[in-house]
């Protein structure tokens, strides 16, 4: 089992369906695990773009995490407009993209980007992976982050630790994000209740009247009081 | 009412909708805003000002503190998932009285529905994209799921597009990107594969990742792209002219997107016609390809705010005369 391997059990865990993307030289290990295995389809698009526009609706739609894919500088960057989407309309999508080999990172190397920087602004959570020790934890904090905050997670994830082997051992629990069900406190709900019993059901436009409910909301003390 | 994200939510013919709010919705939202006593924000940013009430107490709920009292002062925040919210609210509240406020909000939106009405089956061509909308509605099955792009294409589905219970519709809507309807059908279409994904998109938004049709045909994904064709980014048009601007930098030229989708392996038809729109409709659902239809649409038909503003005429004013001395649009005046 390798990285990748685990990054794609533990998106599929998280209800991952489909992975939209471009191969690319640095994410040829990404790519083969994508190939050996069947719980993700494998949706090759045009331009990253697409894919990210792909992920971002489904995920709008179902309101479960959906992927996307592009490999390190140009098809990461390519990615960017469709997660703005998903971040706009709160939708939860996790981008994988490839980065120059560790050795390399920082060096102006080909192709390289500093992506997290990149990504900082579009995304929840952004990191890159440097060691296979922080597999599947980083993954994990990943799709949790873009579940709960309804957003966009990136991981990268560089050429030479792609294929490292890595492991998923019961040690290591899986737990999805809870989706949460949150309601507001007693007393803020009875505060609305009276608000709302208390609401005209004949409002009308005329001066008079608007007057009248102001009056009223005055002695109620609503925000009209604490203008006053 | 509704936000036009909300469209997905709050169906249009549900008989206590009123519509939508905003610049692309109508008059019967804009009249219970001013009318309104109370006003509940469920899950909303609606991110124009002007369009809330002025003097109503205001009830917000949202999950996302930070987002409350963000567009507009709010009276009591509720920090909670919409369900359980209402749930709980609904659970508390005595039935109240029933007073005149809806008969007239429901009468306001009969009057409004009269008038859409009638833009939806004017068939004088080149098509008013409102008749294309209604085309649509009529052909698209139970199970459509509607993917819009952005521009004058919002516009028309926010207004004329009526989504039934059984369909879902979605947009860029915070980001309002350009390009979004045709990547989001091929996601929808996986993401459900027994529902139908229908794209509507201006020329301009298809054209920018149209290569990725091919992806729907490799696929085999039914998905239907119907493209607003009017060689023009014609909401940048209006924008232009509404700040007293004339029209310039718009204009498209676009290749033949029928022959493009035949090429890629899809289906596709060019019409320009209600008759020719509505055979290829018929034709595009009946079939399991993807298909393109490319509808001529007229590119002067005006998107009219829901109350216009005298500055708005004059500047409209303003920039028809300016387009006239460039010996643009003369035909308009």
């Amino acid at each position: 089992m390798t990285v990748s391997d685990v990054l794609l059990e533990i998106l599929a865990y998280h209800g991952v369906r489909h992975l939209f993307g471009i191969p690319g030289d640095a994410i040829n290990d990404v790519m083969d695990a994508v190939r050996r295995q069947d719980r993700l389809s494998y949706i090759g698009v045009r331009h990253e773009e697409a894919g990210a526009f792909a992920a971002s609706a489904q995920a709008k739609l179902s309101g479960s995490l959906a992927a996307c894919v592009g490999t390190a500088g140009p098809g990461a960057i390519h990615l960017l407009n469709g997660l703005y989407d998903a971040k706009l309309d709160h939708a939860p999508v996790i981008a994988i993209t490839g980065q120059v080999a560790t050795g390399f990172i920082g060096t102006q190397h080909h192709q390289e980007v500093h992506l997290e920087r990149l990504f900082a602004d579009v995304a929840v959570y952004s990191q890159t992976i440097t060691t296979e020790k922080q597999v599947p934890d980083v993954f994990l904090e990943a799709c949790h982050a873009a579940i709960a905050h309804r957003g966009v997670a990136h991981v990268s994830i560089p050429t030479d630790v792609s294929g490292r082997p890595a492991s998923l051992d019961g040690s290591h629990r899986i737990r999805t994000a809870m989706p949460g069900r949150i309601a507001p406190t007693v007393a803020d709900c009875d505060a609305a209740v009276t608000a709302i019993e208390a609401a005209d059901c004949h409002p009308c436009r005329s001066r008079l009247c608007r007057c009248a409910r102001r009056t009223r909301r005055l002695c109620r003390g609503g925000r009209g009081a604490n203008r006053a | 009412m509704r936000s036009l994200k909300a469209k997905d939510i709050i169906d249009d013919d549900h008989p206590l909708c009123i519509g939508g709010l905003g610049l692309l919705g109508g008059k019967p939202a804009v009249k219970a805003m001013n009318d309104c006593d109370l006003l509940i924000m469920v899950g909303t940013d609606f991110p124009y000002r002007d369009f809330y009430p002025s003097g109503a107490m205001t009830i917000q709920i949202d999950i996302q503190p930070t987002q409350i009292g963000r567009r507009h002062p709010v009276d009591i925040a509720l920090v909670g998932h919409a369900g359980p919210t209402l749930a709980h609210l609904t659970s508390l509240v005595s039935k109240p009285e029933r007073g005149d406020f809806l008969d007239r909000m429901q009468e306001a939106m009969r009057d409004w529905s009269k008038r859409q009405d009638k833009v939806e089956t004017d068939d004088r061509t080149p098509l008013a994209p409102p008749r294309v909308m209604r085309a649509i509605a009529e052909v698209a099955p139970e199970k459509a799921i509607f993917l819009c792009d952005t521009g004058t294409a919002t516009a028309w589905t926010a207004r004329h597009l009526r989504v039934k219970e059984t369909q879902r519709y979605t947009l860029s809507g915070g980001l309002a990107s350009m390009a979004f309807a045709l990547p989001a059908a091929i996601g929808a279409q996986l993401a459900y594969p027994d529902h139908r994904a229908v794209a509507i998109a201006g020329d301009g938004g298809f054209a920018m990742l149209m290569a990725d049709f091919v992806t729907a045909v490799r696929h085999r994904l039914p998905i239907v792209v119907v493209v607003l064709n009017n060689a023009k980014l014609a909401f940048i048009k209006f924008e232009q002219e509404a700040k007293g601007l004339p029209d310039w930098g718009t204009d498209l030229l676009n290749p033949d997107f029928a022959a493009f989708a035949r090429a890629c392996g899809g289906a596709g038809y060019s019409v320009t016609t209600v008759e020719e729109l509505d055979a290829a409709l018929v034709e595009a659902f009946a079939g399991d390809q993807p298909a393109v239809i490319d509808v001529m649409v007229d590119p002067n038909a005006l998107i009219m705010p829901p109350e216009i503003r005298l500055s708005q005429a004059v500047n409209f004013g303003l920039a028809k005369i300016r387009e006239a001395f460039l010996g643009k649009g003369s035909d308009e005046l």
